[in-house]
């Protein structure tokens, strides 16, 4: 694992912070004052490390008022304020272009290549008039310097934090990527180039030597050195060197004014040292002084030779500036996508799991785009399994509130009161008494049960909606108490799929019975009329004008009449029969679901319905939609049936429908008995037939029992309708026979 | 030319009549009823060479007529009867049964050709 934490940490706590501030501040200014001369125009001086220093751990002001005293002795120096204008313009650029991400060293690196480049060459140009290949290699140094300092105030800032507030130094567990590499690549680049340019100009001084030796030695061997006149200007022209230098002789008194002459300030006689030969003005502006005897003295000035050899120095170090320019571009634009490599890392992972990524998030880097791959893979990942989860919980949400579900103990029916008495067990509450009182039509359903040592029933309340219907389940009776030990009440309601799928193959059941009723209604009379006209055809005499004619209407009625038989045929492919699949059916199930899909119907015509299906029924292979659909049938037309003869205002209760069941050695018998009208006597022999109906126009299609004798036909099994013998109604008795049908 | 003699048992009036007068016209020597009680008097009196019979009637269906007729004859009613039906949608079981039992099949509507073939070799192939 990666991990750089320390546990304890290096952290110093830092007592008198202020005093120590200001005497960091002065040992700053102190060693900035002193002028480090590494080589002849090599001057160092340490005041951007410092006033970069107090700006990363300080800030702008502290960075500011740092530039302004450690770069104060330069006017003292140079004679001029540029150095200090420019470490404040270092200080606000920085504060302007290094952020977090960017390191000193690179802003530093800009801004000296630009601003104090040009600041330094029209300062420095103008005013001392030197040489341009010496002005550049002034601001070549400044510009390695500066940023080998700035990077050298990068690397220790990045080691080191001082955080203010809780006056602590401590060692950075963290840091940039962007900063460090930017440092690490100016140190190395920088200081190589510093490097190279103070090995060239530490030679300067002994290539001088060199040459002072060889201009004496050249002017000592002049041919006619004695008829030289004093006073007078001459060129040394030296063996293999293109530029001849001037050259006067002149007497030991007149020395400093031929010396001027030539353009010299400073003699340099070779012997003694000056502390200024340090620096590049004194080779610029000195001559060499050759003894002639006779109080006279040959003047040479090396100027040429002097700005040649920085020439050199500069052609030399010039490449590896232009290096650290591209390297310095080429971190910019890195940096650049580094960041947004970042940002897009970041922007993602605060995303995290809010939504599903069509498209996956790229990064200019191959890692941090592998890193996101793998990322949009989990988050997607992610959001699948919440939207997933949520689903589900909501799911689950609707079912809990869908079964409603109680817990009883000790429960009885009070048959005087009509009602439920049991005790609710609850979680929450703990155990309560409770009543629940009954629905008249419902009473008698509690009749029966007692001495049931398990009891199921279903049952409104006496008060309350019509069609909210309760299921009870009990065990355990205690005779002596007359009470079931304890059960459950659930509130019943009819599931919406259930109820649409039972609608839809309702539908589908009625077409196919539609398709095939027309079929059969259709082809008849069709066959009818092509006998007719073809009956007619031969009736026709054929000498008679105009029989042909007639005889060709009658082929076109022959003719349409197979056109229409063959739509007929088309049509009757959606005909139902044999495309319900058989399977191994719970009758007693199929019975259930039925009346649970009927039950709201008939509750709200205040119809009672008793079901008595025995506890064991053989599985038979049925289609079971079908059987669900004939029984739906048959309970949809005995409400209809009570409905007439309520509507006839018979007196007395009327509405009950008894679903019954009995199980023999052949044959599984259903009955649905209800006692409503009973069958019209115009319907008796007809009931089974399509488009047979005595309900009012609109209201059936007649296809109801021709459907159920369908699919009875098809199981091999009967179905008939008859009045009841004792009572007013009628009773449909459907036979399912057990052994299969061959 | 021998006239072969025909029953048509048939419960749709218009189709019976219709049907009864094209067969005529074929040359058939031709009786309609509308149910199996009209089907065995008429029996009763003489031999059919082609029984159409409609599969489902009023209140029976065409093989119960099948099984009423079944002893009269010299040549089994099973090889002289075909049952008419419009219905597509008979039971595989059902569809079994008639072609076991009966001459064979017809579907309303009976095209004339069929019609003609029927009544041209009635008599002439007493299989």
């Amino acid at each position: 694992m990666l991990s750089v934490a320390y546990p304890q940490g290096f952290r110093v706590a830092l007592p008198y912070a202020w005093p120590l501030a200001l005497l960091a501040l002065m040992a700053a200014t102190a060693l900035s004052n002193l002028r480090l001369v590494a080589a002849p125009g090599f001057e160092i001086s340490l005041a951007p490390l410092f006033y970069l220093l107090a700006y990363r751990w300080f800030g702008v002001k502290a960075g500011l008022i740092t530039a302004v005293l450690t770069s104060a002795p330069t006017i003292w120096w140079w004679g001029h304020p540029v150095g200090m204008i420019l470490a404040i313009g270092n200080v606000l650029a920085v504060y302007r272009f290094a952020g977090q991400a960017r390191s000193l060293s690179s802003v530093t690196f800009f801004y000296q290549a630009t601003v104090g480049t040009l600041l330094g060459f029209a300062v420095i140009y103008a005013q001392f008039k030197t040489p341009f290949d010496v002005t550049l290699i002034i601001a070549m140094r400044r510009i390695v310097c500066e940023t080998m300092l700035a990077a050298t105030a990068d690397l220790v800032a990045l080691a080191l934090v001082i955080d203010t507030t809780r006056r602590t130094v401590y060692r950075s567990r963290h840091v940039s990527l962007q900063q460090s590499l930017e440092a690490l690549v100016s140190i190395a680049v920088a200081g190589a180039a510093a490097l190279f340019m103070l090995g060239e100009l530490n030679h300067v001084n002994d290539r001088l030597d060199l040459h002072h030796h060889d201009v004496r030695t050249a002017v000592g061997a002049l041919p006619n050195s004695a008829q030289l006149e004093a006073g007078r200007m001459y060129r040394l022209r030296m063996h293999g060197v293109d530029k001849p230098l001037p050259l006067a002789i002149t007497p030991v008194e007149r020395l400093e004014a031929t010396a001027s002459a030539l353009g010299c300030k400073r003699i340099d006689y070779g012997v003694s040292e000056p502390a200024d030969r340090a620096a590049f003005s004194y080779w610029l502006h000195m001559c060499y002084v050759v003894p002639q005897g006779q109080g006279l003295l040959a003047v040479v000035s090396p100027q040429s030779h002097v700005v040649d050899l920085y020439g050199d120095t500069l052609r030399g170090a010039l490449p590896l500036l232009a290096y650290l320019a591209v390297l310095q571009v080429g971190l910019f634009f890195f940096g650049r996508k580094l960041r947004r490599s970042s940002r897009t890392l970041n922007a993602a992972l605060q995303g995290f799991g809010q939504a599903y990524l069509e498209t996956r998030l790229t990064a200019p880097f191959r890692e941090a785009d592998e890193l996101l791959e793998t990322f949009t893979a989990a988050n997607n990942e992610f959001v699948a399994i919440e939207r997933q989860r949520t689903h589900l919980s909501r799911t689950v949400e609707e079912l809990r509130s869908a079964i409603d579900l109680k817990l009883l103990s000790d429960i009885r029916f009070d048959s005087l009161k009509r009602e439920l008495r049991f005790a609710k067990i609850d979680a929450a509450l703990g155990r309560r008494s409770a009543s629940l009182d009954v629905h008249a039509a419902d009473i008698g359903k509690f009749d029966d049960l007692t001495d049931q040592n398990e009891i199921m029933v279903e049952f409104r309340r006496g008060h309350g909606p019509e069609d909210q219907w309760y299921l009870l389940l009990a065990r355990e009776y205690d005779g002596e108490t007359a009470s079931w030990r304890y059960g459950c009440l659930i509130q019943l309601r009819t599931a919406k799929a259930f109820q649409t799928q039972m609608r839809h193959s309702a539908r589908l059941m009625e077409l196919g019975g539609m398709a095939s009723a027309l079929s059969h209604e259709l082809r008849q009379p069709l066959f009818t009329i092509s006998l007719a006209a073809q009956n007619a055809m031969l009736m026709v005499d054929r000498e008679q004008p105009g029989a042909d004619r007639l005889c060709a209407k009658f082929d076109r009625i022959i003719e349409q009449v197979e056109r229409a038989n063959a739509i007929v045929q088309r049509t009757s492919a959606y005909a139902r029969l044999e495309r319900d699949e058989c399977l191994p059916t719970d009758l007693g199930l199929a019975v259930r679901n039925a009346v649970r899909f009927m039950r709201p119907v008939l509750s709200e015509r205040s119809i009672s319905i008793d079901v008595s299906v025995p506890p064991s029924v053989p599985v038979l292979p049925l289609p079971r939609i079908g059987i669900e659909q004939i029984v739906v049938n048959a309970l949809q037309n005995a409400a209809d049936s009570i409905d007439t003869r309520r509507d006839a205002s018979v007196s007395g209760p009327i509405g009950r429908i008894d679903v019954t069941m009995a199980v023999a050695d052949d044959a599984v018998t259903l009955q649905i008995r209800d006692d409503g009208a009973g069958l019209a006597p115009q319907v008796a022999g007809v009931a089974f037939n399509a488009f047979c109906t005595t309900k009012p126009e609109g209201k059936g299609t007649g296809l109801g029992l021709f459907v159920c004798r369908q699919i009875m036909d098809e199981v091999g099994g009967s179905i008939a309708l008859a009045d009841n013998s004792d009572e007013s109604g009628a009773t449909l008795t459907l036979r399912f026979p057990i052994a299969a049908k061959v | 030319m021998y006239a072969p003699e025909i029953l048509i048992i048939e419960d749709d009036d218009a189709l019976r009549g219709e049907l009864v007068e094209l067969l005529k016209a074929l040359g058939g020597s031709v009786v309609g009823v509308s149910d199996g009680e009209g089907a065995l008097q008429s029996s009763r009196s003489r031999s059919f060479d082609l029984i159409l019979c409609d599969y489902k009637l009023r209140s029976e269906n065409g093989l119960d007529v099948l099984k009423a007729l079944a002893s009269r004859g010299k040549v089994p009613v099973s090889e002289r009867l075909y049952l008419m039906t419009a219905h597509l949608d008979l039971t595989q079981a059902a569809r079994a049964e008639i072609v076991a039992s009966t001459r064979g099949l017809l579907m309303k509507p009976i095209d004339i050709a069929t019609l003609r073939e029927l009544v041209a070799t009635a008599g002439q192939t007493p299989c």
